[in-house]
């Protein structure tokens, strides 16, 4: 069966973003880009929340993002997206549909479906809803920057019940991120 | 210069309150020895109020034969700490005030390195005062979902620099590099997945049964 994974980045002292949506800590480079490219060719659906979905949206179909990350912008455009929100009425990056059904309800029905991987990036409130649930995502990839950001958004937020987890891989990049993957049994 | 090291059992979502609670399970040769060489590699122990409390009712009724109980109840020790009247635990002594200016001053002495166990409030006030030079965080496989926080929110950015990451107990040696996405094929020689080019810096392991905790060491840039 085709498994859902959560990736995201995380500062050290644990926020996904820093005040006012910044990512402008988040280390991109070749060996990144690498394993970005690798993981995008191992999923053929994208799911977001609101949020990430419009800031992606507004950057990868721009010819910047095209000339400067070729392999990935392609591949972040061609790739079938899903955004799930209420409040948007349109979602106009190619190849997504709009979704306003309940995501914890929806990716189990599509895992049973053949495929690759889903992946959801970013999207932190999505993903918060849907850990809360067991059995929607499989498996979480947090890329852990060698910064403390001091204030911003946590990536994990206050729950009732604490989640168990599996350690799968660990794999440490030359600019000192360390991607952690766990599966959630 | 003494170092001050700041070391902790810490779930993903950064949360080190009551370890015994969640780290047991856990334990391990390699963690175990971890925190044997480390206990014995520094010279003093700097905690909060709170950390202390516990350390003081509990290390001195216990007795190990690797002379751990031995070594922390013995060595000397540093409580931070404005309402702590006494402090019985051996070899302890109170830092009532002024700790930004004690605790420099406490690294210009001789000495073996200071370790920082627990005390979230501590590690705040020393992270602000831009006193710590080294952390040492064991990652534990689990989302506590609440407790005390390792770091606390309200204080500015400052960059790191991994020294050291390693599965305690894992595959740490294999020589075959193994990643998620082919965690689920056969171990894969070389960088299979990315057409054979090497990745500077691309350390890659698969975690064996046993081995769940992962270590991270980091030190600030300056």
């Amino acid at each position: 069966m085709r498994k859902v994974y959560l990736f995201n980045g995380m500062s050290l002292d644990g926020f996904f973003e820093g005040p006012g949506h910044n990512l402008d800590w988040h280390q991109v480079d070749e060996e990144f880009n690498d394993f970005a490219i690798d993981q995008l060719h191992a999923s053929d659906l994208i799911v977001f929340g609101r949020v990430t979905y419009s800031m992606m949206a507004e950057y990868w179909p721009t010819p910047q993002a095209i000339a400067d990350d070729p392999a990935i912008a392609k591949l972040m455009n061609e790739t079938p997206k899903m955004v799930f929100s209420r409040t948007l009425s349109l979602a106009g990056w190619q190849n997504t549909r709009l979704m306003c059904c309940e995501a914890a309800e929806e990716l189990p029905r599509l895992k049973q479906l053949p495929g690759k991987d889903i992946a959801i990036f970013g999207s932190a409130e999505l993903a918060e809803g849907l850990l809360a649930t067991p059995g929607v995502i499989d498996e979480l990839r947090i890329l852990v920057m060698p910064v403390l950001l001091g204030s911003g958004t946590p990536l994990f937020k206050i729950m009732s019940d604490k989640i168990k987890l599996e350690l799968a891989g660990v794999r440490q990049f030359g600019n000192g991120n360390v991607l952690l993957t766990y599966t959630i049994p | 210069m003494r170092n001050i090291v700041v070391t902790e059992f810490v779930s993903l979502d950064g949360i080190i309150e009551a370890p015994e609670r969640w780290s047991l399970a856990y334990w391990n040769d390699e963690i175990s020895r971890f925190k044997h060489e480390e206990l014995f590699s520094h010279g003093a122990l700097l905690l909060g109020r709170g950390t202390y409390l516990n350390f003081a009712a509990s290390w001195p009724k216990q007795k190990d034969s690797t002379g751990y109980a031995n070594r922390i109840n013995s060595m000397p020790k540093f409580v931070a700490s404005t309402t702590l009247q006494a402090a019985e635990w051996q070899n302890t002594q109170i830092i009532h005030s002024n700790l930004a200016e004690e605790v420099a001053l406490l690294k210009t002495q001789p000495g073996q390195d200071i370790l920082v166990f627990g005390s979230p409030n501590l590690v705040h006030s020393l992270r602000e005062a831009d006193l710590i030079d080294r952390y040492q965080l064991l990652v534990y496989p689990v989302i506590l979902g609440k407790g005390k926080s390792m770091f606390q929110d309200g204080l500015g950015k400052a960059e790191l620099e991994l020294l050291e990451c390693r599965v305690m107990g894992g595959a740490a040696d294999s020589s075959g590099s193994t990643d998620t996405e082919a965690a689920d094929s056969e171990a894969v020689e070389g960088d299979t997945a990315n057409g054979g080019k090497s990745k500077p810096g691309g350390q890659r392991r698969k975690a064996v049964p046993g081995a769940q905790v992962v270590l991270l060491v980091y030190q600030p840039k300056h």
